[in-house]
């Protein structure tokens, strides 16, 4: 059929809590795990899900995402009828369009979706971290005569009162949403993954722009006050929101994992990412690696102990890398030492510079920034 | 360089018996290199650097992995308006053809077709079984300031890189660098410490090409291109081109086995993949290759979606290879998707691609004489050694 359900990938966000990580760059193009960015999670899934208009909602330091984005060959969406558009704020007759909120974003691009015409639109965030078959929450809203199917994830219930929290009667129906309760009802957390039947989204929207500006906030509380059916649809498996320092920091780690419940390898459900060339990676003599990930390109001659070493990385005589992330197109020189970091992407590090973070605090070191031979250290 | 300027003819047809089983299902062009090249990259990424829209590619039998790899081209964007992959196959079947039946005519329309369709000025023309990583676009300025109707590209190399060699062609070039005598099949006595290998490459304009195969076309002459401009050759004024980077020259096993194994020596993998020209491949979407708390890595290369368990010393290992806990790959070869059960040992060996050996096999060769596992065979628990 065609486009009976088009995605769109809210990747306007700025990550904030991300520091110099998303200075430049928005945080659905955050490089993760020696080879991908955040986005290819989404963008992967909605191609092997068989959805293959995808719609990126952008505006903050979108160059990067954009350009690793293209019109979607990477994930195979380059097809008749398919294909993924940047869609950024822009300016018409009623004046400008700067993106005020999700649900926002949405309403300022009814005349792409129309252009489609769906039935369904998927909606999704640029920033978090797992597989999910998307055709099997869509049959699940067709099933229920849904107006809006929301992805759920089970939580410890200690932990649910930071989340939206949907309580569901037994037929899995949304009968209420709390958005971070001090009393969870129960504990399963909104992953910010909507399905709607879009002739109604589209009605909502256009009726109270002003007053629907973000999904969770106004339009599910609206939706829910109005009597639509909203459903919950329970995924259980590897989720992971990056959203922190430390979290990215820990996913990744996580990633080191060759029995990772993400089954990176499984070639039935790839994560595609925009590939570059690079020459084999180059391990020389009395360099060391253990536990770690390798990218192509990279050059290692000295010691990677756990550690993701993405493409196109030097690492020079003596220098020891540890539990940490260097992205793509650093220079370590020699003698260095590099635990609990994570290093942007082009950075460089002289000889014999000490950059230590702790476990509970990971230092970052900036794109393109150069750090000198002197001490580096987060207490 | 302007669009449209340059065009390519790519002959893959040349002969690979002393490869063995490596090319009895592939032409020499399509061999992988290097752990996620195939050696035909090469020439396609010298004339995607100098801006080629569209190359010819003249094969001996199916061309299937051929096919497989290039796909439209557009990763050497050859995939463009007015431009394009133009692949030709079962070239060996039309030459016995021609020959059985004393056919005469129409040998050569293919070229003819494509290279007045591809409206270029210049064509390079190149064998397939030499990897060099050249910039056509020097030779292209090199042409345009003689009054040569060619130029032909060599590379000097030490006499012990040709003698024994009797394929190899040799050049005697004079003091303004036009190329004088040929000597063919190694049959000469070089007297001096270095000799001037033919590349087998060549620049000319297109009208010199099509005025070859007219004159090849009158004798009646049904070769490969780059045969047919063998055979005029010196009929031309030939310019020579000195090339300066990295060569390979890959006739039998062990050319293969030591190119390959040449790349773990850092000068000749920098000059032929860290300089100016970055060598394009078709991308594959491969995760990071995995190291085990016990992997145990010494000199060698790898390719992404890579598991590895156990010990590589002085080996390339190609695409998705899985190498279990206790196995041992020193001086070796092995291609994508392989499978290496633990304890497994292998020396000197090649495994093309999909091998799987079985735990506790050894597999072992020697530097002169490396054991070649042929794609997709299974090593049960013998004992391989010679």
């Amino acid at each position: 059929m065609k486009n009976e359900i088009i995605a769109l990938i809210l990747a306007g966000g700025k990550g904030s809590r991300l520091g110099k990580l998303t200075q430049d760059i928005a945080k659905p193009a955050i490089p993760f795990g020696g080879k991908y960015r955040i986005i290819d999670f989404p963008l992967s899934n909605c191609s092997n899900s068989g959805i293959n208009t995808v719609g990126v909602m952008t505006q903050y330091e979108p160059f990067i995402l954009n350009e690793h984005i293209g019109g979607g060959e990477s994930w195979g969406l380059d097809i008749k009828d398919g294909g993924a558009s940047i869609l950024q704020p822009y300016t018409s007759n009623e004046g400008e369009k700067w993106f005020k909120g999700t649900a926002n974003s949405v309403f300022q691009n009814i005349s792409f979706i129309d252009l489609k015409h769906p039935k369904y639109v998927l909606i999704l965030s640029g920033d978090h971290i797992y597989k999910m078959d998307y055709r099997m929450m869509l049959e699940t809203h067709k099933k229920n005569n849904a107006d809006c199917t929301i992805a759920v994830i089970p939580v410890p219930l200690e932990e649910a009162s930071r989340f939206g929290i949907m309580n569901t009667n037994n037929d899995g129906q949304i009968i209420e949403f709390e958005e971070k309760p001090a009393k969870p009802k129960s504990n399963l957390a909104s992953m910010g993954i909507y399905i709607f039947t879009w002739e109604k989204l589209r009605e909502y929207l256009r009726k109270a722009p002003d007053a629907l500006v973000d999904f969770g906030k106004d339009v599910i509380p609206t939706y829910l006050r109005n009597g639509e059916r909203l459903y919950a649809y329970k995924y259980e498996g590897y989720w992971k929101d990056v959203g922190t320092i430390n979290s990215l920091w820990e996913a990744n780690m996580e990633f080191l994992d060759p029995n990772h419940p993400l089954k990176i390898r499984d070639y039935e459900w790839q994560i595609f990412s925009k590939n570059v060339v690079s020459p084999p990676l180059f391990i020389h003599h009395n360099a060391k690696v253990n536990n770690s990930i390798i990218t192509d390109g990279a050059i290692i001659r000295g010691d990677i102990l756990h550690s993701v070493i993405s493409g196109d990385v030097y690492v020079g005589e003596n220098s020891i890398i540890k539990d940490s992330v260097i992205m793509a197109g650093t220079k370590i020189g020699s003698g260095a030492f590099v635990e609990y970091a994570i290093i942007g992407e082009n950075a460089s590090v002289a000889d014999n510079a000490k950059i230590r973070g702790t476990p509970d605090n990971i230092l970052v070191i900036g794109y393109e920034e150069s750090v000198g031979g002197e001490y580096h250290e987060k207490a | 360089m302007r669009k449209h300027e340059l065009c390519a003819i790519l002959n893959v047809a040349e002969d690979d018996t002393e490869l063995g089983v490596l090319t009895k299902k592939r032409p020499i062009a399509s061999l992988p290199f290097a752990c996620r090249y195939r050696i035909i990259d090469f020439n396609l990424s010298n004339i995607a650097h100098a801006d080629a829209k569209s190359a010819a590619i003249f094969i001996a039998d199916s061309g299937r992995s051929l096919y497989d790899h290039i796909r439209s081209g557009k990763c050497w964007d050859l995939d463009s308006y007015g431009g394009g992959i133009f692949t030709f196959s079962q070239n060996r079947h039309k030459k016995a053809l021609y020959e059985a039946a004393s056919r005469k005519g129409d040998f050569y329309e293919d070229h003819l077709a494509f290279l007045t369709r591809s409206k270029a000025n210049y064509v390079f023309v190149a064998g397939s079984k030499i990897i060099a990583n050249l910039d056509l676009v020097d030779v292209i300025k090199k042409h345009e300031t003689t009054p040569c109707e060619i130029v032909r590209i060599y590379k000097e190399v030490p006499k012990a890189e040709v003698i024994n060699r009797p394929k190899e062609r040799l050049f005697t070039i004079n003091d303004s660098g036009k190329i004088t005598n040929v000597v063919e099949e190694g049959r000469v006595t070089i007297d001096t410490e270095t000799a001037l290998l033919d590349m087998n490459m060549s620049v000319l304009k297109v009208h010199t090409l099509i005025d070859i195969i007219k004159r090849a076309e009158a004798d009646n002459l049904n070769e490969d291109i780059t045969d047919i401009i063998n055979h005029y050759l010196l009929d031309y004024c030939v310019n020579s081109y000195e090339y300066k980077g990295y060569l390979a020259n890959i006739e039998s096993v062990k050319d293969y086995y030591n190119a390959n194994i040449g790349m773990l020596n850092e000068e000749n993998f920098n000059e032929l993949f860290h300089n100016q020209l970055p060598v394009i491949t078709k991308t594959q979407s491969g995760v990071p290759t995995y190291f085990s708390e016990n992997a145990d890595i010494n000199l060698s290369q790898f390719a992404t979606g890579c598991e590895v368990y156990g010990t590589v010393e002085e080996s390339l290992i190609f695409r998705k290879v899985n190498i279990h806990e206790g196995a041992k790959i020193k001086n070796s070869i092995i291609m994508q998707g392989s499978r290496i059960g633990a304890g497994a040992i292998i020396e000197y060996a090649i495994l093309d691609k999909n091998v799987v050996v079985e735990p506790g096999v050894r597999i072992i060769g020697t530097r002169d004489n490396p054991i070649v596992i042929g794609k997709d065979i299974t090593v049960h628990a013998y004992f391989w050694n010679i």
